[in-house]
């Protein structure tokens, strides 16, 4: 019943009434005009100009894939892409795994929710290098943080080691990625009508039945727009990475290294091209493969 | 019964579970609030420290030299104002942009709609620092360096992928019904534009404002390629302190940041309220 | 409540709007300048030197009736700038660069005013030592920037935990299983150059000379031998390597690391503040180490009338008293050769003028110190 319920409420989404689009297409157009315009000239422009000199050659005439081949055919680099992937959905899954029980409890209004949801935001208002330097020291041997779980921690023998790790790294990337997550699966959670869920339940549906059939595929929508937003600033994350990275050198931190440290524009700007390729092509990917969890909808 | 019940408007139930439920549901937000305040802590502390090495557990001694010497060295109110109205302005051309384009993209047919959004989404897949030269070559042609408008313009680039991705979002899912009976009732299209999609839009919208806001204000790359002295901000100050390792100042610096910050957090916050969201108008 | 968080907003961004012309961000020396003002930018220093300037800049506005508008900023931006306004005027006036920023600029073609053509409105260069305005890292630079201090690289160790330093790299390496684990360095690779500087060095000590161009270097047996030396050297350092100074002197703070090559200046200046240990002291090798300036230059097309205003600040920059303060608050050494002038306390602390004139080594041969900035990795991958 409580499926049927979800089909009656989404089959007023767009795409499937006529009359919607006063204007047609001219309108449209009109609509995405100054995005297009500003792209064109604020980013495309400069992009171009990157993309350009991956693929100078060095003695600049013609067109050369040579820094592409490297990078493609090399091992090393590979790893690095993988790394630069791994950390990423790691985060996303870790913010997601975060933020839709905490979304759930906020959502019961219990003592002191308010400045819960304040905290949940407080990692945006710090520069990310003062909060990679803050989480260097708190997490590093003799960190506050360190110290503490080494106590409560039976197995282990002494301070841990945290910072330069990979473990490490999804920690400090969870905390500085994982309130954009949150923030929309905690709107996205609100905004369900609690009736729906009320219907289900009366209807005899366990508790997780009601989260897994109605909670959850109503929240979603929220729950991925907040997760992609993850992703995309955990795949770029620089300063974070770099200080307390150790030999894990991201993609960011080698394009970096090459465009900034050793000048080599060509290889450095064919690095960004490849990693914009990565990015899009894991966020489509997600995009195409996340839909599952809206039955009966457009998607 | 049942159906009473339900048309009552059952609301979700004020108290936690039984007495499991509520020690595991207050251990995870125990852990959480820990997590999430501690690098705060660790920040808040090293802006007063002093003699803090060599593994203590606290400085050994505490001062305000670093709190002095953000404010009268590194002329901490103009550079906090410069950061604010390159965010204010931000905001302000991200809204004016990312809006009508979200509307296109949740609302209307668009053909292209998945290639235009991954153009939309391109300028977040890659290191600012890849069109941050060509970004500041253009800039010097058009005269935009050292002005709040450039640097706002720049950080446009990567605010409005959020702007974009959120409120197309929130434009799609507005109840339909409720536009509807708008219609119905006779209303004109910016009467209903007012009164029934902003409210329904607004949490959308907050967050957007957010999210633009601390992008803004983070800022530090695209800033470092078209600020001048006209135009230095908190990232940029914050990062040239640091220097060759000199955290204290920085820490300072970021403590300062965090009141103006947690204002506008809380003002920000009273608007996500959920019921302004359903505005009592469901039902079955 | 809405209405009033919308009013807010639209209020806060006509605001802004009004306000594009912004509130000046510069502290330091803005006197009433009388005599005109000039744009000093400021690229080779942290929070320290912008608190040494942000004091003895609005003395010199006094003294000088000029204002002086100082905008501190990274060297690779600042490049950028002079570049875009090439062929134009430039509205910087007065720069002070570090090294490496302005090898890159003159080589990226970019010129400067011959300062030594203007002796007469800069007295001071007198006591600057000739051969530092006719070159730098083996560049030419003719006169067009002139040092503002010069910078010394040292064993830098926390005398508390190694009451028997190494005197040379010699010593170094052999004792290094007494320091396992608590040897620091800067990843060669960094922006930095801290940390190939300490390579570079290492190699000096272990007899590879740099006068040699690369691929002579390349070819001889004592590079060959030295960097694998320095691969063995590195197995007792602490691992990972530190990705950034900032990271360093966090090992330092935690005890983690206890000896390592670096910037004198800086390491004494952070003891001072209560930031290091006071135990932390600096001693030079007699094989030499990394000794060099941050140079000040005025760029060739700024107007010619803040030219004037700008030599006579950069004179007032290289006179006794400045140059006394730098030595004693900075440590650095200063750029004039004046070192009667300066308080016999100070070289209680670092090694006289005399002791380690020799014992600098510049940086010179680009070519290989490049080498080591990509390459250095591998021998110190631990």
């Amino acid at each position: 019943m409580a499926v049927q319920l979800l089909r009656r409420l989404r089959s007023g989404g767009p795409g499937t009434s006529s009359a919607r689009h006063p204007g047609g297409r001219a309108v449209t157009a009109a609509l995405l005009v100054p995005a297009i315009a500003f792209l064109a000239l604020f980013f495309f422009y400069p992009i171009l100009i990157t993309f350009g000199t991956s693929i100078t050659p060095a003695d600049g005439t013609g067109v050369t894939l040579e820094e592409y081949s490297t990078i493609l055919s090399s091992p090393k680099d590979w790893g690095v892409i993988a790394l630069t992937l791994g950390l990423a959905v790691g985060t996303t899954v870790i913010s997601v795994l975060l933020a839709v029980p905490l979304a759930l409890i906020l959502r019961r209004r219990i003592r002191g929710h308010q400045a819960l949801r304040l905290l949940v935001l407080a990692p945006l208002m710090i520069l990310a290098l003062v909060s990679a330097l803050g989480l260097l020291i708190l997490w590093d041997r003799n960190g506050w943080l360190n110290l503490l779980f080494s106590r409560l921690l039976p197995f282990s023998d002494g301070p841990l080691q945290i910072d330069y790790t990979i473990p490490g790294l999804l920690i400090f990337y969870t905390w500085l990625y994982s309130p954009f997550t949150i923030l929309t699966t905690l709107s996205a959670v609100e905004g369900i009508d609690p009736n729906v869920e009320e219907a289900a339940r009366v209807s005899g549906a366990a508790p997780w039945r009601v989260f897994r059939s109605v909670t959850l595929p109503l929240a979603w929508p929220g729950i991925r727009a907040g997760s992609v937003l993850t992703f995309l600033l955990a795949f770029g994350a620089f300063s974070v990475p770099l200080i307390a990275g150790g030999n894990h050198r991201p993609l960011p931190v080698l394009i970096y290294t090459e465009a900034a440290v050793f000048q080599n524009f060509e290889r450095g700007s064919a690095l960004a091209m490849v990693m914009a390729v990565v990015a899009l092509a894991a966020i489509a990917l997600y995009t195409r493969f996340s839909s599952k969890p809206v039955r009966g909808s457009a998607g | 019964m049942t159906a009473v019940a339900v048309a009552a408007g059952a609301r979700i139930r004020p108290r936690l579970g039984p007495g499991l439920s509520r020690l595991i549901t207050y251990t995870f937000l125990l852990a959480f609030v820990l997590y999430v305040l501690s690098p705060f802590l660790a920040i808040l502390v090293t802006s007063v420290a002093q003699d803090w090495f060599g593994g203590r557990i606290l400085p050994g001694s505490l001062t305000l030299r670093w709190f002095d010497w953000a404010f009268n060295v590194t002329n901490l109110p103009g550079v906090m104002a410069n950061s604010f109205i390159i965010a204010g302005l931000t905001i302000a051309i991200s809204l004016v942009i990312g809006i009508p384009t979200a509307w296109a993209l949740g609302r209307r047919h668009v053909r292209a709609r998945n290639v235009l959004m991954t153009l939309i989404l391109l300028p977040k897949t890659v290191p600012p620092i890849t069109f941050a030269l060509g970004l500041s070559r253009e800039f010097y042609s058009f005269d935009l360096v050292d002005t709040h408008l450039g640097v706002a313009l720049a950080h446009t680039t990567l605010a409005l992928p959020f702007v974009v991705l959120i409120m197309s979002a929130t434009f799609a899912g507005l109840d339909e019904r409720v536009l509807e009976a708008g219609r119905v009732c006779g209303g004109n299209w910016f009467r209903n534009l007012v009164h029934l999609v902003l409210p329904m839009a607004m949490p959308g919208l907050m967050a957007s404002v957010l999210f633009t806001f601390v992008t803004s204000f983070n800022e530090f790359t695209l800033t470092l390629v078209t600020y001048g002295p006209d135009t230095l901000t908190l990232t940029v100050q914050t990062y040239l302190a640091i220097g060759d390792g000199f955290l204290e100042v920085a820490s300072a610096i970021s403590v300062v940041l965090l009141v103006p910050s947690v204002i506008l957090l809380l003002l920000i916050q009273r608007q996500i309220r959920p019921e302004n969201i359903l505005g009592g108008v469901k039902g079955l | 409540m809405r209405n009033l968080l919308v009013v807010c907003l639209v209020a806060a961004v006509v605001g802004a709007a009004c306000t594009t012309t912004g509130p000046g961000a510069s502290p330091a020396g803005s006197a009433a300048g009388a005599g005109g003002s000039i744009t000093f930018a400021d690229t080779a220093g942290g929070a320290n030197f912008q608190k040494f300037f942000g004091s003895i800049l609005p003395q010199a506005s006094k003294d000088l009736g000029i204002e002086i508008k100082y905008v501190p900023g990274a060297g690779a931006e600042l490049q950028t700038r002079l570049e875009a306004q090439k062929g134009a005027e430039v509205d910087v006036d007065l720069i002070l660069l570090k090294p490496d920023v302005l090898g890159n600029m003159l080589k990226a073609g970019l010129a400067f005013e011959p300062l030594t053509d203007h002796a007469t409105q800069i007295p001071n260069l007198a006591f600057i030592e000739p051969n530092d305005l006719k070159e730098a890292f083996g560049l030419p630079t003719n006169g067009q920037a002139t040092p503002f201090f010069r910078d010394q690289f040292g064993l830098l160790f926390d005398s508390a935990k190694i009451p028997k330093p190494p005197t040379s790299w010699q010593e170094f390496f052999d004792r290094r299983a007494e320091w396992a684990g608590h040897i620091g360095m800067i990843r060669p690779d960094a922006k930095s150059g801290g940390g190939r500087l300490m390579l570079r060095d290492f190699l000096i000590g272990a007899g590879v000379d740099f006068k040699k161009p690369l691929p002579e270097l390349q070819a001889s047996a004592e590079w060959k031998a030295g960097l694998e030396k320095f691969r063995e050297f590195a197995k007792a350092m602490y691992q990972p390597l530190a990705s950034e100074p900032t990271v360093l002197f966090q090992q330092f703070k935690n005890g983690d690391v206890w000896i390592s090559e670096y910037a004198i200046d800086f390491t004494l200046w952070s003891r001072d503040q209560g930031l290091l240990p006071e135990t932390m002291k600096a001693a030079v090798f007699d094989s030499g180490m990394y000794g060099g300036a941050a140079y000040l230059a005025v760029p060739a097309n700024t107007p010619a009338a803040k030219k004037e205003l700008a030599y006579r600040v950069l004179d007032w920059l290289l006179s006794e008293q400045t140059q006394v303060r730098m030595q004693t608050e900075m440590w650095e050494y200063m750029a004039i050769n004046k070192f009667d002038a300066v308080p016999a306390k100070t070289w209680e602390t670092i090694p006289r003028w005399d002791d380690i004139q020799d014992k600098r080594i510049p940086l010179t041969n680009l070519d290989a110190f490049n080498w080591l900035k990509e390459n250095g990795m591998t021998y110190a991958g631990g």
